[in-house]
């Protein structure tokens, strides 16, 4: 790692891990909201019982189901936390490149701005999936930066479509198509473009959206 | 008393309204900033309790619209954000926060002096 790129993480990848940070805790939060209210509605249910007043027994499931339901979700959570922060882990490392979009689509996905993503990358035994030796930590920062800006440039009803396309050299674009396009013309924010270039990735505005090309890849 | 709920979180907030109706409130809940602003408009709500982030309209912002239909309506705010440190105390918009997970006996108190502070 350069001491460039020590630096972008320390100034920007800080911000970063606090702002993934700030969403995952909102996101755990809601789960324990939810929880506790049923909880809350649980007891409530037991002190009508205990005055002789009759309620419906399928209640009791609803709340079992939702107390499950929001347990999971909380798992979930924590898997993606637990993914995140083990991305430090390494401060250069082979990255399967769809692998890092799955996580930054879903750890994006606690913002209270993402879209609806749809991510078309091969996940399992694709000869289009490549790996990249990179920082792991930056890619991710690079990767949700992008989407975060992509999400705030959209309709709140759009959509986001995520590709891969394999380029003729050893390279792999990443491609970021919002429905209905959005403008792009300040595209990337200087910012992105510092992290992009540290990462030897490249972002170009197209007709339907944006690519980012990264070199230096090779076949998972 | 017409109270209004609004959050994206269905479950918490359909659950919030079902414990507020055992306690003898009857209250609205909406899903969405938009959503709000269309029952507003058929529904005269004397408070409204609203999530402050939500996919769309923040809080905030409902805020400012929902002014605009109901001039006197009154507001709680309700927030998982962690950064929270004046839980039920008014700021200087007079907007009172509350964090998640919620009390309901709070609420409830809070929704009542909100309504009725000289009581």
């Amino acid at each position: 790692m350069t001491s460039h790129t020590s630096d972008l993480v320390h100034e920007q990848g800080l911000q970063f891990f606090g702002s993934v940070n700030a969403s995952i805790s909102h996101e755990l939060k809601n789960i324990f909201a939810i929880i506790s209210e049923t909880a809350g509605f649980l007891n409530d249910l037991t002190q009508l019982s205990k005055q002789g007043k009759p309620f419906d027994l399928s209640l009791l499931e609803n709340c079992s189901n939702s107390i499950a339901e929001e347990i999971e979700r909380g798992f979930d959570t924590i898997r993606q936390m637990n993914r995140f922060a083990h991305s430090v882990d390494d401060p250069v490392n082979d990255i399967r490149i769809s692998d890092a979009l799955t996580l930054a689509v879903k750890l994006t996905g606690f913002l209270s701005f993402a879209r609806k993503t749809h991510l078309k990358t091969p996940l399992e035994n694709s000869s289009e999936d490549r790996s990249v030796f990179i920082s792991p930590f930056l890619f991710q920062a690079l990767i949700y930066k992008t989407l975060s800006a992509l999400y705030r440039a959209m309709d709140p009803t759009a959509e986001l479509t995520l590709a891969l396309k394999d380029t003729q050299s050893s390279g792999v674009t990443v491609i970021f198509s919002p429905d209905p396009p959005v403008d792009l013309t300040d595209f990337p924010d200087p910012r992105i473009d510092e992290v992009a270039q540290a990462l030897n990735a490249a972002f170009a505005v197209t007709d339907t959206g944006l690519e980012l090309t990264i070199v230096n890849t090779k076949p998972y | 008393m017409k109270i209004i709920l609004v959050d994206d979180e269905t479950k918490f907030i359909n659950m919030l309204a079902r414990r507020l109706s055992l306690r003898g409130l009857e209250a609205d809940v909406a899903y969405s900033g938009d959503q709000a602003l269309e029952k507003a408009a058929q529904t005269r709500y004397d408070i409204a309790v609203l999530d402050m982030k939500m996919p769309g309209m923040s809080g905030f912002t409902l805020k400012r619209k929902l002014l605009d239909q109901l001039p006197d309506i009154k507001f709680i705010f309700v927030t998982g954000h962690g950064t929270l440190d004046q839980n039920g105390v008014p700021d200087q918009f007079d907007d009172i926060f509350l964090a998640k997970p919620l009390n309901i006996d709070t609420l409830i108190d809070t929704i009542l002096q909100r309504l009725h502070p000289d009581q």
